[in-house]
């Protein structure tokens, strides 16, 4: 009966042996998900060491308000003429970017925070600037209502600056880590001095699944 | 009756086994095929293979120009080989006995990873983006740096060449000569950049390296060379006066001394678990049959009959566990690699250029191994070259 009862026992591990591979076929998830909307001051669900939406909102935040507490920008009799664009920000980093949603960003938020204080010169759209320019010039259309000029806007001031990371990897742990670095600076487009500095950095690490190392 | 029992339950289990068969290989595509079947595949595939995929997709809509093809592919791929999920439940799965590693999902040796963002940066440079260009490169040598053996860490010489060809064309000299130095070490007979070039001739010889199941149960992989080889050396045409490329990057080199990986102890010792759960349970089932046969108190009706039995069944038991245990190391490979990619640079002045390419083995012209090469001029006057040889 003992010996019986072994068996029996036997029986059902070997059940189980059997049914573990079956159940263990790949599972997939057929179903798809709606797109939500989630706030851009969140972490991404998606995770990597590189920099993410609420880093982007976070730094470009941080600039314009440091930007509204500069003297020379804010206490002048005639509004300075600034730009901020993307072309002197320069990339040296590991971080593949697009570089214009942080100046955007910083350009909407100071236009619209400074109140007139400081103007705004839109280099990056120049040609088109020159485009409506030439066809007044040309009588091909009327002036406009805001009257004539003799050249487009110079700039007194222009935000440069440099993204750079450094990276790293402990192939035995198989540990990654990203330190980023992004410096804004405002340049003086007259003199070359440099009237206001900042930073934003931080550093991300992450570890992939041991199958991968 | 116990007879019956252990047929069924034996039945019960082979029927199982063979359902957590992997699914079988898809039919391999030819090397200079366009992208459309992996297009198709994409939709009809195992999700795991997303990203060979898309590695293959982007790599052949590229030297199709089909670069509105190949830009979301490779993000794709690059999205997800960047992505790290705490909780994996493929990664997870492919650790244990019951998987074969072919089970998680799959982002490619580090050789190919750094060949995505190779591929990437040079759409980057086709766009005259030579910052991001340059920061895929750098993210490819980042994958590089996942290699084990210390010697051969961060030697990817093509992504160093690019990240300083990227700094020449954005003007960063300072940068470009840095990155130079670097390579110098790796390359030490490399010519350098001009200042005054301003075009990448770009060439793919060969065949991808293939990955071989090898050792006991073919627990892990070795790297064979892809075949056929039938050139290894270019020749550029301008004009009358030949050019050598520079033989940059051996890309079979690159995946042959990654070293060692971390799963490849994992799968060893599922592999082990294999071979002892199957020797124990052979030998438990022999065992059964001689005593059984032999002599007549261990035979079904005799006075141990029941314990042989129960012994038949735990052998049965270790044989069924050994032979659904799944030690097999991850053999997918990205097909569309070439074996080696020479590089050229000269000034054209912005000129367009009207180059072709001469393919040679050993110093030996191969037969019909001439091929125009195809440039394109960015929006900065700096022109890509490029040509495959299949």
């Amino acid at each position: 009966m003992r010996i019986q009862t072994t068996t029996i026992g036997l029986l059902a591990v070997l059940g189980i042996a059997a049914a573990g591979p079956a159940l263990a076929a790949p599972k997939l998830k057929p179903q798809g998900s709606a797109t939500v909307y989630r706030d851009t001051t969140t972490s991404d669900g998606v995770k990597g060491i590189g920099t993410e939406s609420q880093d982007i909102v976070s730094m470009a935040d941080a600039m314009f308000r440091d930007l509204l507490n500069v003297p020379e920008l804010m206490n002048r009799p005639t509004p300075p003429r600034i730009i901020v664009d993307p072309k002197f920000f320069r990339n040296e980093s590991s971080e593949i970017i697009d570089k214009a949603l942080i100046t955007d960003r910083i350009r909407v938020n100071l236009l619209r925070a400074a109140g007139g204080r400081m103007r705004f010169i839109g280099r990056e759209y120049a040609g088109a600037v020159e485009e409506e320019r030439a066809l007044k010039d040309a009588g091909r259309v009327d002036v406009g209502t805001t009257g004539r000029t003799r050249a487009q806007a110079g700039a007194d001031y222009r935000l440069v600056g440099r993204i750079g990371t450094r990276d790293a990897i402990d192939t035995r742990t198989g540990t990654t880590s990203r330190f980023s670095q992004y410096t804004f600076e405002l340049l003086d487009m007259e003199y070359g001095e440099i009237i206001w500095s900042n930073l934003y950095e931080f550093k991300k690490e992450n570890r992939d699944d041991v199958v991968y190392r | 009756m116990k007879l019956a029992a252990l047929s069924g339950a034996l039945a019960v289990a082979a029927f199982g086994a063979a359902q957590a068969k992997p699914p079988p290989p898809l039919p391999p595509v030819p090397y200079d095929a366009g992208p459309e079947t992996f297009v198709g595949r994409l939709a009809t595939d195992q999700p795991t293979n997303r990203v060979l995929n898309q590695m293959e997709i982007g790599a052949r809509a590229f030297w199709r120009a089909d670069y509105s093809m190949a830009k979301p592919a490779l993000d794709d791929a690059i999205m997800r080989i960047d992505s790290v999920f705490a909780d994996n439940a493929n990664a997870a799965n492919a650790r244990k006995l019951w998987y074969d590693e072919g089970s998680k999902d799959f982002k490619g040796e580090p050789y190919e990873r750094a060949m995505v963002f190779m591929y990437r940066g040079l759409i980057y440079l086709h766009d005259a983006d030579y910052e991001n260009a340059r920061a895929a490169f750098r993210r490819g040598l980042m994958q590089d740096a996942f290699a084990e053996e210390d010697q051969n860490r961060s030697d990817f010489a093509l992504l160093l060449f690019l990240d300083a060809w990227a700094s020449h064309l954005n003007g960063d000299t300072d940068l470009r000569d840095e990155t130079l130095v670097q390579l110098k070490k790796l390359r030490p007979t490399y010519g350098g950049i001009g200042e005054k070039d301003d075009t990448l001739v770009l060439v793919e010889t060969g065949m991808a390296p293939r990955k071989l199941g090898d050792g006991a149960s073919h627990s892990f992989f070795v790297y064979r060379r892809g075949k056929p080889i039938l050139e290894n050396q270019v020749q550029v045409m301008n004009g009358a006066a030949p050019m050598q490329a520079y033989p940059m990057e051996d890309i079979y080199y690159q995946a042959s001394t990654r070293g060692g990986r971390e799963i490849d102890k994992i799968l060893a010792g599922k592999a082990q678990f294999k071979a002892t759960t199957g020797g124990i349970g052979s030998f438990l089932s022999d065992t059964t049959v001689v005593l059984s046969e032999n002599n007549a108190a261990f035979s079904a009706n005799g006075q141990y009959g029941d314990a042989v039995a129960a012994v038949g069944v735990l052998s049965g038991v270790l044989l069924i566990v050994s032979s659904n245990s799944k030690p097999q190391a991850d053999v997918r490979t990205w097909s569309s690699l070439p074996d080696t990619v020479h590089v050229l640079t000269l000034g054209s002045a912005g000129r367009p250029s009207n180059l072709t390419a001469n393919f040679l083995k050993a110093g030996v012209p191969v037969a019909g191994g001439e091929k125009p090469i195809t440039c394109a001029t960015d929006a900065n006057r700096k022109q890509l070259c490029l040509v495959r040889a299949h």
